[in-house]
């Protein structure tokens, strides 16, 4: 294969296989969207579903192979990628499946929706790999403009309209703050790549300029994964978009935030530096503020917003702990979040595709009429509230496992407290659910696409807790090759 | 396999229950009835086959689980936590039989309470920390819905309440379970009998992680002053879930300073011991006088159990064989005595539809057997001689008494805390006299004696106050082996 090109571009192209199968699939989809009669557009998101399933197959031996720069430094093919990666896709499918049955979306317009979620997975998969400032920045923007758009999508929506405005002004300002952190780096080492960099850094050492560029670049990470103070976006983003988006935008978007933001700062700052208090301290407040926001919001979509800036501060603490549990924390914490997450979305779905509201109030005496239902749905708020038998928990006892052993004892607190804070907004939910006079009369009856999405996600997230051995192995092996690969 | 059988036997009835048709109320309401009963037989067969001369760890079951983090799956019963597996399946049961009167959302109240006893056996087999957290968590779900449910009507506010307070409670206990793990000799264990021996801890780590895990126990206790959620769950729950909190619930709080504090901390837990006295007399002092001013009679019965739960710190605090023990044999009384009175209160409130004290007047003559069985029970809960609560409440005086610890101390305290009895005597004669005894109040001429279903649930309760209190060493010899070795490894005389 690729015989008639230079033997690095081959080996790069056979590298980012799953990368390449995937843009081969938006391009299969727009031209599915043009064949395709009105009537049958829907089926595009199989199609599109589908197809990423296999590039999940396709990216899963990247978790056990070793890691190797492609393209010149540009791209790292390793297991931490390869992990991400299956986030990515795993969110991306089951956001497809949502989207069937998301009514507000016109049929007319699936297929280039389909496309753009096609495009935007590709977009966050090589974000997972960049290894160059210049490609992380490429990467970045690639995915959030996508982003921008995919949220905006419901143009006669004036709620989507303004949190696509607002994403979009935030975005490109925290950009702009990102390439100008970035123009530091290459600034003082003169190199681009992080292999590079990574040369100068052991050869001269750290100087301000390059932390101060660091924390500028933080900036726009932030902005991807919805830090405190950098989270403003987020809920009316979140409140406005479709809200298969939504879920996507809460995990994949996330997920490939904390993967380049881990990666650069593993990469590129020596283990010791003192940024790791300004972190912590970021993550803190990201917790403390996501959580108690979260109290008052009655909008579902709103309030699972918030509790997504509060979990970012818990990745934040395993990340900030470094040691040996730091980064296999934040790997399954992703994990965790990845299934409970969509499980949760897909009930706001299927309760808005019966009473049009994203109200948790309207969700009142849901109990009565789905027994069954209602108590999958308080299983995942247990989960992303950390209470076991749930993967939540797992994520959550690892970070603080993670934290403690490095001696951020005070993290670990602010950390267990924010989870009490936390139970009390998820049991809300769970009051109107099971307390509550009721307002629903009849059963809703999920399509089977959610059906499939609840009942796996149910089972990933119990069993994520039960029998989290291999999990752990995988995500073990995944921290100690990306920190030896970095000379950690 | 007996305990793994035990533990999990209720959640295989949860899930078949789940499966049952919602119209089927009886089949549930029998079927949940059977399952809790083959339970408690299988718990009266552990109580039979445990071998009363040895501290070692019986019916052992191990085998890794997540050999990752060294974690097992790790149960075993010894004579620290048997009384209470016996105990559970039995108040489990009753408290069922009790139940068949809910008629609002039958299959979902005993599906929630089946697995809440599930959650609560394993607390008392797990020796791993990671299971026992597991276990200790998943109690607090089956009850935030029962009480949030089927309660009366504050229950929202109650329900919240008690999740909010006790999950405050085990978070910060796992912080303390975490730097145990993180500090114990390579390889890292959660191994509860593993930690506990002789692990490097030093004194100070050893205060520190006993504080944080006296925080998780103190609030299931509950010690002063961490009690505020206790009265309103207990006040707003159903009758079965009342006793199921009183007589299960607020032991795991005992059970685990005993399983853990004490045997994997002992430089810190006899460090503490004075501040632990000091609490335990403000439990039995204050408990009691709250008690005596409620003019609702399950909130008093509520705040008789700060009180009693008082005398088992007391005995706990003592560090002494007769002490100890006293403290577990107080579990298990507490349990019985406390599980009749509330199941007692719950009668008359299906009737009366109130519970205020002095609503009533004169029961007796138009109630017999229900007066006579609840002055039998409030008899035993203050203590007289020849009923159970007096053998367990004189061993945990006894052993408060004897202390070596810190011998002025105690004796002085002590001498305090029997100031106690008075008080709790006091209040259950004042209560008396107002109810039972008197002119009949004449809006209560037509209501109906205790009846046969009730009778099952409590008559049991009442035979067993009678039994241990004649012939303590049943219950109280389960424990000596087990304490005599705690105390040997604490180091105390």
């Amino acid at each position: 294969m690729f015989q008639f090109l230079p033997i690095n571009i081959s080996q790069g192209l056979i590298a980012i296989t799953p990368e390449l199968f995937v843009m081969g699939l938006a391009f299969v989809v727009i031209i599915a969207d043009l064949l395709l009669p009105l009537s049958k557009k829907r089926r595009i998101l199989d199609l599109a579903a589908f197809g990423l399933v296999v590039a999940l197959i396709l990216s899963v031996p990247n978790i056990f192979q070793p890691a190797k720069y492609v393209f010149n430094n540009m791209l790292v093919v390793d297991p931490f990628s390869g992990f991400f990666k299956l986030i990515i896709l795993g969110s991306a499918i089951f956001m497809l499946l949502m989207s069937r049955d998301y009514k507000p979306l016109p049929d007319n317009k699936i297929g280039e929706y389909s496309a753009l979620v096609v495009l935007v997975t590709l977009g966050m998969m090589l974000m997972a790999g960049a290894s160059d400032l210049l490609m992380l920045f490429l990467t970045i923007e690639f995915a959030s403009i996508i982003f921008f758009i995919l949220v905006g999508f419901l143009r006669q929506d004036v709620k989507s309209g303004e949190g696509a405005v607002k994403y979009f002004l935030l975005g490109a300002f925290s950009s702009a703050v990102f390439v100008y952190g970035a123009s530091f780096l290459v600034g003082v080492t003169g190199a681009s790549n992080f292999a590079s960099i990574q040369q100068y850094i052991s050869a001269h050492g750290v100087t301000p300029l390059f932390i101060v560029g660091l924390l500028l670049m933080l900036v726009g990470f932030g902005f991807k994964i919805a830090l405190v103070p950098f989270h403003m976006w987020a809920p009316d983003a979140y409140e406005g978009a479709p809200t298969p988006v939504t879920a996507f935008l809460s995990v994949a978007s996330k997920a490939a935030g904390v993967a380049v933001l881990v990666r650069t700062f593993i990469s590129l700052l020596p283990e010791n530096a003192n940024v790791n208090l300004i972190l912590g301290v970021m993550a803190a407040i990201t917790m403390t503020v996501g959580n108690l926001v979260a109290i008052t919001q009655n909008n579902v979509k709103r309030l699972l917003a918030y509790s997504g800036i509060a979990h970012v501060g818990y990745i934040m603490v395993g990340f900030i702990a470094y040691g040996v549990f730091g980064i296999e924390a934040v790997l399954i914490y992703t994990l965790a979040y990845l299934f409970t997450n969509m499980g949760a979305f897909a009930f706001a779905i299927a309760i808005y595709n019966k009473t049009g509201s994203d109200d948790i109030r309207d969700y009142a005496g849901m109990s009565l009429v789905n027994p069954l239902l209602s108590f999958v749905f308080f299983i995942f708020l247990i989960s992303l509230a950390g209470v076991p038998p749930t993967a939540g928990f797992l994520g959550k006892l690892l970070v603080l496992a993670a934290a403690i052993d490095s001696g951020y004892i005070w993290l670990a607190i602010i950390g267990v407290l924010n989870s009490v804070v936390a139970l009390y907004f998820y049991a809300r939910i769970a009051y109107y659910m099971y307390f509550v006079e009721p307002k629903m009369k009849e059963p809703i009856k999920p399509s089977g696409a959610l059906k499939l999405i609840m009942f796996v996600s149910l089972f990933m997230v119990l069993f994520i807790c039960l029998f989290p051995q291999k999990i752990i192995e995988i995500a073990g092996q995944v921290s100690l090759i990306l920190r030896t690969f970095n000379g950690l | 396999m007996i305990l793994t059988l035990i533990t999990f036997l209720p959640l295989l009835g949860a899930l078949i229950i789940l499966c049952l048709p919602k119209e089927k109320e009886n089949l549930i309401r029998w079927f949940s009835a059977f399952i809790t009963f083959v339970t408690m037989v299988l718990g009266f067969w552990v109580f039979f086959a445990f071998n009363r001369n040895t501290a070692e760890i019986q019916f052992v079951e191990k085998c890794t689980w997540i050999p990752a983090f060294n974690i097992k799956y790790f149960m075993g019963l010894d004579g620290l936590s048997v009384a209470m597996l016996v105990l559970t399946p039995l108040l489990s049961f009753l408290a069922t039989v009790y139940s068949f009167n809910i008629k609002l959302r039958v299959k979902e109240y005993f599906f929630f309470f089946l697995l809440l006893e599930t959650g609560m056996l394993g607390v008392f087999v797990a020796l791993d920390f990671f299971l026992f957290y597991i276990f200790w968590e998943i109690t607090l779900v089956p009850m935030y819905f029962l009480i949030g449910i089927w309660g009366g009507a504050r229950k929202e506010y109650a329900a919240i309440k008690f999740f909010l307070y006790t999950l405050f409670g085990s978070v910060i206990m796992l912080l303390g379970i975490l730097a145990l793990y993180l500090n114990s000799t390579p390889p890292h264990t959660f191994d509860i009998i593993e930690l506990s021996k002789g692990q490097p801890f030093t004194h100070t780590f050893q205060y520190i992680v006993y504080a944080a895990l006296f925080i998780g126990f103190a609030i299931k206790v509950p010690v002063w002053p961490f009690h505020t959620w206790l009265p309103d769950a207990h006040v707003e729950a159903p009758t079965a879930v009342s006793v199921i909190l009183a007589g299960v619930l607020l032991k795991m709080g005992t059970y685990g300073m005993l399983r853990i504090s004490y045997t994997i901390l002992p430089e810190a837990t006899k460090y503490f011991a004075i501040p632990l006295l000091i609490l335990a007399v403000i439990n039995i002092v204050y408990g009691a006088f709250v008690a005596m001013a409620q003019t609702d009679l399950k909130k008093m019965i509520a705040y008789s159990s700060v009180n009693h739960m008082g005398y088992c710190l007391l005995g706990m605090a003592a560090l002494t064989p007769i002490g100890l023990n006293g403290a577990i044999f107080q579990m298990v009384t507490h349990g019985v005595v406390t599980g009749a009175l509330f199941f007692l209160v719950g009668v008359i409130y299906d009737r009366a539809h109130t519970r205020e004290i002095a609503g009533f007047g004169g029961l007796m003559t138009k109630l017999p057997r229900y007066s006579g069985i609840m002055i039998v029970a409030c008899l035993a809960s203050l203590g007289l001689p020849g009923l159970a609560g007096f053998a367990s409440e004189f061993m945990c005086f006894l052993g408060a008494f004897t202390s070596t610890i810190n011998p002025q101390v105690f004796k002085i305290v002590t001498g305090i805390a029997v100031a106690g009895i008075v008080i709790t005597a006091g209040y259950f004669l004042i209560m008396i006299q107002k109810v039972f005894l008197g002119p009949l109040n004449e809006k209560w001429k037509d209501l109906p004696d205790i009846n046969a279903r009730e009778l099952v649930a409590i008559v049991p309760l009442v035979a067993l106050m009678l039994l241990l209190g004649v012939l303590p060493y049943i219950a109280a010899g389960l424990s000596t082996e087990s304490v005599t070795a705690l105390l040997a490894s604490l180091g105390v005389k």
